[in-house]
């Protein structure tokens, strides 16, 4: 089905929702009911109480009521008043906790009956538990943030492309880039991009609450047959690649781990954090069978876990006040302190392709380092060509922080030059920007968008069906500072950071612990677009 | 003023001023949702009645508990041991009110339910937390103006018959014989 027609459908099924949920509510109403004494059955029977109007005047109020017909005889158990109201029999007491005593038991003759009566209010519990309904996800939503604000938001410029059905949150630019000085060029596969007609759209959005300083945002296509896939390694370049297959073990330290990773489908392999030092290290092994001597690349799609995200903003909050100084003198120059930020990431390390050589000994092959906790991306790593019957493969990573989504074995076809493509027009609040546009095509200009900005980047690829897609995206952002941030400003703690990284992992090792199950829920629940 | 102060004070505003009536009603003769099935007095009427004095008509209002409506009859408990024995042909308009209006409660629960929502807009400063009060808010406030269109209140002649009126009286069945209606005291809190 076209896209738009689907939108259309989502928006016109959201409002006949919300439409019936408006109409089966209503202004509340006191509906109060009559009958005769013989009828009353056809009175409200949810009614917890039932008044009896006498000729004479007087009411009574009962909370448990039987009609004998055969002698005309209403009994039943409650309190007595008179004309004025005012009690005249109390035989209903309520005990301490909130049960009924009857002292008494009322035995009223029909013909002294002049009414019966019974009230109810009509939609307020129905108006309540709307109100409830809708009211308490999204509140509670807020209250994760204000609670605990390093666990919200995302980070880093995410690009959404079609998938032949919708269109999915599928790559993050420059996690790493969180200053000037850190700007960089970054390649994230769009594995699940289809060619939308007659323009590819990628949606570019700012859902943190950070600067994003976008230089540029190219779409790099490469036209592909049947099976054929084209992946990224670490240094950009590009690989055609076929004959592409699952790994026949994986094993972690939790046990085997193979459905998790045979597919890039949202299942990922991830482990928890170490409880005393967030830098420590753990394996994956993994082997392909029935390999020819042909030159293959191994496969990796992963994200990081949110054990970043969660340095990232303790860091800043750690520095707090003087966070804004610390990142002046990086920006003017300051090497010694630029270094000391890059150690701290590297301690937290990459995820490095360890293979078993002829003599059993394990050789690293080559690593990647993507950052980023929202998208996963997809690389090629390079394999050595003489490659015997089986190959046996190991991931070393740091336990708790990263993902992974797919493991897989391809063929190397040869090494490809994709077509670099800009954006042809931008939309933005379903209007043409031609300022972004011009912004994304200037090589001075940056594009600066501040966080709910959204823009549609339409691409106009060439003649073809099937394309490989990556977006390519050079910039950086700006971390804002929180308020609650504020309040744990800590010099000493920022020093030992930037000094002493080894040591600082073991110590917020245990702060990490406490958030580290539900941050991951936490996080996607806060984020302003769903998708 | 910053736009997201203009929203919260938006908000704060439609949720103060939810409530408001065209009726007075005495705070005990507000029926409240838990009191309604146990309430054994009248409903508070206002009336406007037209009377005629010195060959010209005047206009006065008449209010307190409706006790019953009888024939072309009504009784209204104006004050403790005064009841006013009124000609329906008289009546120029009335209302009653059923019971306390929950515009209130519904304004005050969609202001609780979004209240995390403010104070995270506060605290971040960024409104892209009122996004997220924004299902909320329009719920809420849909059931409250639904609330404020007076579904609690009883108008005749324009929207009721007197008919209506009697199944709020204290006496649904007519004044009791016998009954002195000089020892009726109204509702006391």
């Amino acid at each position: 089905m076209n896209k738009q027609y689907l939108v259309l459908l989502k928006i016109l099924l959201s409002t006949v929702l919300l439409l019936f949920v408006i109409l089966s509510c209503g202004p509340t109403k006191n509906i109060r009911e009559f009958s005769s004494v013989s009828s009353y059955g056809g009175l409200n029977p949810q009614a917890d109480y039932m008044k009896v109007h006498t000729k004479e005047g007087s009411l009574y109020l009962l909370q448990s009521w039987h009609y004998n017909e055969n002698l005309s005889l209403l009994t039943g158990n409650g309190n007595l008043f008179d004309h004025d109201r005012k009690i005249v029999v109390q035989g209903a007491r309520k005990l301490h906790d909130g049960s009924n005593v009857f002292d008494t038991t009322f035995r009223i003759m029909e013909k002294d009956i002049a009414l019966i009566e019974t009230n109810s209010l009509d939609n307020m519990s129905g108006n309540l538990s709307a109100i409830t309904i809708v009211g308490v996800p999204f509140g509670l939503l807020s209250m994760f943030c204000i609670i605990d604000p390093k666990a919200c938001f995302g980070s880093c410029p995410t690009f959404y492309a079609y998938d032949g059905e919708d269109t999915l949150l599928m790559a993050e630019g420059f996690s790493s880039s969180i200053l000037k000085v850190f700007e960089k060029k970054d390649i994230d596969m769009l594995y699940w991009a289809k060619k939308g007609k007659p323009y590819m759209n990628i949606r570019l959005t700012n859902e943190a609450l950070e600067t994003h300083v976008i230089r540029y945002a190219d779409l790099l296509a490469f036209p592909v047959k049947n099976d054929e896939r084209v992946f990224a390694t670490k240094d950009g370049r590009f690989f055609k690649t076929s004959h592409i297959s699952s790994p026949a073990s994986c094993i972690a330290e939790e046990g085997d781990c193979l459905s998790l990773v045979a597919n890039m489908d949202h299942t990922e392999r991830f482990s928890m954090a170490d409880s005393r030092n967030l830098a420590k290290r753990e394996f994956i092994e993994f082997s392909f069978k029935k390999v020819t001597s042909e030159e293959y690349g191994l496969i990796i799609g992963s994200r990081q876990t949110l054990m970043t995200t969660f340095l990232f903003y303790q860091g800043m909050a750690y520095m707090g006040t003087q966070a804004g100084s610390y990142a002046a003198r990086i920006e003017s120059g300051d090497k010694d302190l630029e270094k000391r930020v890059k150690d701290v990431w590297d301690l937290l390390g990459s995820i490095e392709v360890l293979m078993e050589n002829e003599n059993g000994r394990w050789e690293k092959v080559n690593e990647i380092d993507e950052m980023g906790p929202i998208a996963a991306d997809v690389h090629l790593v390079n394999l050595p060509k003489s490659i015997s019957e089986n190959i046996n493969l190991r991931l070393r990573l740091t336990k708790g922080l990263w993902r992974i989504d797919y493991l897989a074995l391809a063929k190397i076809d040869g090494e490809v030059t994709p077509e670099r493509i800009k954006p042809a027009f931008v939309k933005g609040d379903m209007e043409v920007d031609d300022d972004v546009c011009t912004l994304l095509h200037d090589t001075i200009k940056p594009l600066v968008t501040f966080p709910g900005e959204r823009y549609e980047l339409m691409y106009n690829l060439p003649e073809g069906e099937n394309f490989e897609m990556f977006i390519e995206s050079k910039g950086y952002y700006l971390e804002w500072m929180r308020d609650e941030w504020l309040a744990e400003e800590n010099l000493k703690m920022a020093a030992l950071m930037f000094t002493f990284p080894k040591l600082y992992m073991r110590m917020v090792a245990p702060d990490f612990k406490d958030v580290e199950p539900s941050m991951e829920d936490k996080f996607w629940g806060s984020r302003y677009v769903k998708k | 003023m910053s736009k997201n102060r203009k929203i919260i004070g938006v908000i704060l505003v439609l949720i103060l001023t939810t409530g408001c009536q065209s009726i007075y009603v005495p705070y005990q003769y507000q029926t409240r949702p838990a009191e309604i099935e146990t309430n054994t007095f009248g409903s508070w009427v206002e009336l406007e009645v037209e009377m005629l004095n010195d060959s010209f008509n005047s206009i006065h209002k008449v209010s307190g508990e409706l006790l019953a409506l009888q024939y072309d009859s009504m009784y209204v408990l104006v004050r403790d041991f005064d009841v006013h024995c009124l000609k329906t042909s008289t009546l120029k308009s009335a209302k009653l009110s059923t019971h306390q209006n929950q515009a209130g409660t519904y304004g005050l629960m969609t202001g609780l339910f979004i209240l995390p929502n403010i104070i995270a807009t506060a605290a971040y400063g960024y409104g892209g937390f009122m996004i997220l009060a924004i299902p909320t808010f329009l719920m809420g406030s849909t059931i409250t103006l639904m609330e404020t269109g007076e579904a609690n209140i009883l108008k005749y002649p324009r929207e009721n018959t007197l008919l209506d009126f009697k199944k709020y009286s204290r006496f649904p069945q007519g004044i009791p014989k016998n009954l002195d209606l000089k020892k009726l005291t109204l509702k006391k809190e």
